[in-house]
């Protein structure tokens, strides 16, 4: 085999999602001359994130302060109707804002899709000067020899099922850095890998997930308030914890969605299935009636919170 | 659900994640322990609004989605207050929590009506999903025996469930060794079967670059 080309950078992301992209900006800004790549699996910057979403801006306040001026999709649709709904089979009732304060009531919050996001906030990297190489999936870890991360390899193109190569074969390139930062999101490959070998998880609990559904709406206009989002438990729910969402968004579309922890201990259980079921509830199917589904993903999410966030530095790597 | 919602604590962790790297850069250091990340981390907002949410999921956990719902929800509100719980509840790993196929009830959904409510394919059809054809499988079956005689035999083959994009499948035919058929193809990268496979015998690796998922504004 033919030694791989290799790239030498002094910052290389694996993952061009709200980590990934907030760290190539805000290194650029501090830093204009540090040459920063980040790999993206997707074919595109967005093409794989998947969220719901209601957005607390602190994050974006921080890094551009004057995102709303500049065009970010998120400004479009601040959030003005905060709804909690219990649903019974047939029915539903409002849990008392009192019982969720503060902290759960989505004040001076925004609702879009974090993919647009994302697709701005690559845009605002690559004005800075940030490579972005969609398309392109980091495959392995490399490592120098006194076992700290030296980069990563990104995947061979053109290998066929047996492991044969194909006419148009393209070995995959070696990416250095002096420092990697995998922001891969939720149960990333790369990362899962990590975790042993620098003991990340040794001080914490076992991260516990849920898988959330999604889909899309163009709804009737009559049914549509922009900046309305609603939170529902309970129903179908029976045999797992979660819930679902649904959330009113610019452009006359809802983004609805269910999650259901993965903790849950019926084998026979479908999340898919659940969330189903849930659209078919007459208060969400009121909703939807008249309208089009355009679009459907899912991704897993962490719940983990404080007690599974892994020790965050490790040699080369954040 | 709570506002732990992970978009803005992504976006400070890569921002923390930055002022280290640059601090380090400037002082000439590479590839070390940037230990300034995690103080960072422990100094930051992030910090501060996971540890007042870190009950909220055990306790869901153990008192179920209602009640855990409102005694979190009591929870947070005393944390609002400064209050805390004087204990910290623990997680279980999730591929643990399946029980065997014989000890558990059926559930039977309904069938989709077309309208309101789809069927897996016509929905995986809507996300776009594209992977070049003839790669090797990137989900990878370490033991694939394994995965008969306990995935299929004991848990009753929870991925056909799980999957949100129809991807694993038993085929059983009379007379025949039920088969494991993993349509990779489908995948839309949500990394479920890489977590909830009762023995963890499920390898999720990247495809070829490109693959997965197009989605237009998810
Ligand atoms: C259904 C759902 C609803 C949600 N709702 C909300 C909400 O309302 N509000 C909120 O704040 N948060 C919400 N979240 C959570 C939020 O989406 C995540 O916290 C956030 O996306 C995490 O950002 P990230 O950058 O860490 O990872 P991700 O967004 O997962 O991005 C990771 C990126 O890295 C790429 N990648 C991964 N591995 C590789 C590799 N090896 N090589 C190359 N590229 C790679 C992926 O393709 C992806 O583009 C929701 C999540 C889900 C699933
Ligand atoms: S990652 Fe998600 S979509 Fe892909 S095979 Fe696993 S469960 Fe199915």
């Amino acid at each position: 085999m033919s030694e791989r080309e290799s790239m030498p950078y002094d910052v290389v992301i694996v993952g061009a999602g709200p980590a990934g992209l907030s760290a190539a900006i805000r290194i650029k800004q501090k830093s204009p001359d540090t040459s920063v790549v980040i790999l993206e699996k997707g074919s595109e910057v967005g093409a794989h994130i998947l969220s719901g979403a209601v957005v607390d801006p602190k994050g974006l306040d921080e890094l551009i302060p004057d995102w709303r001026d500049q065009g970010c999709p998120m400004a479009e649709a601040p959030v003005n109707d905060n709804q909690h709904w219990i649903l019974t089979k047939k029915g539903k009732y409002n849990l008392p804002h009192f019982l969720t304060p503060g902290f759960m009531h989505n004040k001076g919050t925004y609702t879009g899709s974090l993919g647009n996001m994302c697709r701005w906030l690559a845009q605002q990297a690559e004005n800075l000067g940030v490579e972005i190489f969609p398309g392109f999936a980091a495959a392995e870890i490399l490592y120098n020899d006194d076992g700290s991360v030296k980069g990563v390899v990104t995947g061979d193109m053109g290998v066929a099922k047996d492991g044969s190569h194909k006419p148009d074969y393209m070995q995959g390139m070696e990416i250095h850095g002096k420092y990697t930062l995998f922001a891969e999101g939720v149960r990333g490959h790369l990362t899962k890998q990590l975790k042993p070998k620098f003991a990340l998880d040794a001080d914490c609990q076992p991260q516990v997930y849920g898988i959330g559904i999604k889909e899309l709406w163009d709804i009737n206009p009559e049914n549509h308030t922009t900046g309305r989002v609603i939170h529902s438990q309970g129903w179908p729910l029976s045999d797992a914890n979660g819930g679902g969402f649904l959330y009113h968004q610019a452009n006359g579309q809802v983004a609805l969605g269910f999650v259901v922890w993965l903790n849950y201990s019926n084998p026979f259980l479908s999340p898919f299935e659940e969330m189903q079921r849930w659209k078919t509830h007459p208060e969400i199917r009121k909703i939807l009636e008249g309208g089009k589904r355009v679009s459907y993903g899912a991704r897993a999410i962490s719940d983990g919170g404080f007690q599974s966030v892994p020790k965050l530095a490790f040699p080369g790597v954040h | 659900m709570p506002r732990i919602k992970g978009t803005h604590t992504a976006m400070k962790s890569g921002m923390l994640a930055a002022d280290a790297i640059v601090d380090a850069l400037a002082a000439g250091r590479a590839n070390d322990e940037l230990t300034s990340y995690q103080s960072g981390y422990e100094n930051s907002w992030i910090y501060s609004e996971l540890r007042m949410v870190r009950n909220i999921l055990p306790l869901v956990e153990k008192y179920g989605n209602f009640w855990g719902t409102m005694l979190s929800g009591i929870n947070m509100w005393l944390e609002n207050f400064g209050v805390r719980m004087p204990f910290t509840m623990k997680h279980h790993a999730d591929h643990n929590a399946l029980r065997r196929k014989d000890h558990v009830h059926k559930i039977d959904y309904p069938k989709p009506d077309g309208v309101i409510s789809f069927d897996r394919l016509s929905s995986v059809f809507l996300s776009n999903t594209n992977h070049a054809e003839d790669q090797p499988v990137h989900l990878q079956v370490k033991d694939s025996e394994l995965q008969l005689s306990s995935e299929l035999n004991i848990f009753a083959g929870p991925s056909t469930r799980y999957c949100p994009a129809g991807v694993y499948e038993w085929i059983e035919e009379e007379g025949k060794e039920p088969q494991y058929q993993i349509n990779s193809q489908n995948c839309v990268h949500c990394k479920t079967c890489d977590i909830k496979d009762p023995n963890q015998n499920i390898n999720w690796v990247v495809p070829e670059g490109g693959g997965g998922p197009n989605y237009p504004n998810m």
